[in-house]
C-alpha cells in the first residue's frame, strides 16, 4: 500500500478514472535524468534566444533607419519647415538583375583594383516619398495592415518560449504523458505554422505595394518567400505532440491495469 | 465493457470486506475497488492468480461475459 500527492489534473475526459485511485496511486513517473533534460532546455532556450537576437541584430541598421524616418515624419508634422524633405520613408526591396543569371548591370569601383567592376544588387534600400495620412488608397491601407501583423509576429515569438517554458517545468516534475503537457506541443506547433503563415502574408503584402510603386529598367521586384524551416518545424512539434497524445492514452491503459 | 467483474459477489459469499482481501492480495483498496467496481481496463494474472487463492474460487466466478453491454472500444480508436 502506497499514498502520495497527486498532480494530476483531475478534469480528465475519461469517464473510467476517479479521484480517489488518482490521489492514492500517483501518475505514472520516469526516471529520467534531470540533468540532462534541464541541459537539453536551457540549450534550446539559449538557441532560441540568439536565433532571434541574430535575426534582430541583422535587421538594425534597417531598423534604425526606419525608426530615424519615422521620427523625421513625425516632427515634420509640427514643424513645417522640415516638412517636404521628411515625407520620405525608406522601402526595403528584394530584387532581380535582368533577364538572365549573367546579368551584372551596376558597377562598383574596387579600390583594391583600381578598377570598376561588375556588380547586381539582391537588396535595396529606397527612399522615397511617403504616405499622406489622408491617403486613402488601398497600397496605404496595404501597408498599414502591415502594422498589426507584424505585432502579431511579435507575440508568437513571446509565446513560443513561454509554452517551452512551461512544459519544461512539467517534464521536471517527472510528470511526462500529462494532457497540459500535449496542450502546450500543440500550441507550440500551431504558433510555429502560423507564425510562417504571417511572415508570408506580410512578405506578399511589401512586395505587392512595392510592385504598385516601383518599376525599375535593369531590376525586377522579388517575392521574397519566407524560409520554410518554420512550417517544418511546425509540423515536427505537432508529430511529437501526436505521439505524447498516444502514449497518453497507453498510460491511462497501464494505470488501469490491476 | 462486456466484461463483467463479480467480485462483490464473491466477497460477500466469503464475507470478506474491501480492505482485508485488498491486504491479502497485496494491492491497494483503491486498485480493489477500481476492479471491483468494473472501470479496470486489464487484469494481471498474478492478481487474478492471488484473488482467486483468497477468495477460493474459479477466474469464472469474478469474471462473465455478457454480450448484450456494450464493449469498450475508445482505447484502441485513433
Amino acid at each position: 500500500m502506497f499514498f502520495g500527492k497527486s498532480n494530476v489534473d483531475l478534469r480528465r475526459e475519461s469517464d473510467l478514472v476517479n479521484y480517489e485511485f488518482y490521489s492514492i496511486n500517483p501518475p505514472m513517473k520516469l526516471n529520467m535524468k534531470s540533468g540532462k533534460l534541464g541541459m537539453l532546455t536551457v540549450l534550446a532556450i539559449v538557441i532560441y534566444a540568439v536565433m532571434i537576437l541574430s535575426s534582430f541584430i541583422s535587421e538594425m541598421d534597417d531598423f534604425m533607419l526606419g525608426y530615424e524616418m519615422g521620427s523625421n515624419l513625425g516632427r515634420s508634422i509640427t514643424d513645417s519647415t522640415k516638412q517636404e524633405s521628411a515625407m520620405k520613408t525608406v522601402y526595403f526591396l528584394d530584387l532581380k538583375a535582368g533577364e538572365s543569371i549573367s546579368t551584372f548591370p551596376d558597377t562598383i569601383y574596387n579600390l583594391k583594383g583600381a578598377q570598376k567592376i561588375p556588380i547586381r544588387f539582391d537588396k535595396a534600400q529606397i527612399l522615397a516619398d511617403a504616405f499622406s495620412k489622408d491617403d486613402k488608397s488601398a497600397l496605404r491601407l496595404m501597408k498599414l495592415l502591415e502594422i498589426p501583423l507584424s505585432l502579431l509576429m511579435l507575440v508568437i515569438v513571446v509565446l513560443i518560449p513561454v509554452f517551452f517554458i512551461k512544459l519544461n517545468i512539467s517534464l521536471k516534475k517527472e510528470v511526462v504523458f500529462d494532457k497540459s503537457n500535449i496542450k502546450c506541443m500543440r500550441w507550440i506547433g500551431i504558433l510555429l505554422i502560423l507564425y510562417y503563415f504571417v511572415m508570408l502574408t506580410v512578405s506578399w503584402i511589401i512586395y505587392k505595394t512595392n510592385l504598385m510603386m516601383f518599376e525599375f529598367a535593369e531590376y525586377k521586384i522579388q517575392f521574397k518567400q519566407p524560409d520554410l524551416i518554420w512550417i517544418l518545424l511546425g509540423v515536427v512539434v505537432l508529430l511529437f505532440a501526436e505521439v505524447l497524445y498516444r502514449g497518453s492514452k497507453m498510460k491511462d491503459e497501464q494505470d488501469l491495469t490491476i | 465493457m462486456a466484461i463483467i467483474v463479480n467480485l462483490d459477489v464473491q466477497m460477500a459469499k466469503r464475507k470478506i470486506s474491501l480492505n482485508d482481501l485488498s491486504e491479502r492480495v497485496g494491492i491497494t483498496p483503491a486498485n480493489l475497488s477500481i476492479l471491483k467496481t468494473g472501470k479496470a481496463k486489464a487484469i494481471r494474472f498474478s492478481t487474478l492468480e492471488a484473488i482467486c487463492k483468497e477468495l477460493d474460487c474459479q477466474p469464472g466466478d469474478i469474471l462473465e461475459w455478457n454480450e448484450d453491454v456494450e464493449p469498450d472500444l475508445h482505447l484502441h480508436s485513433p
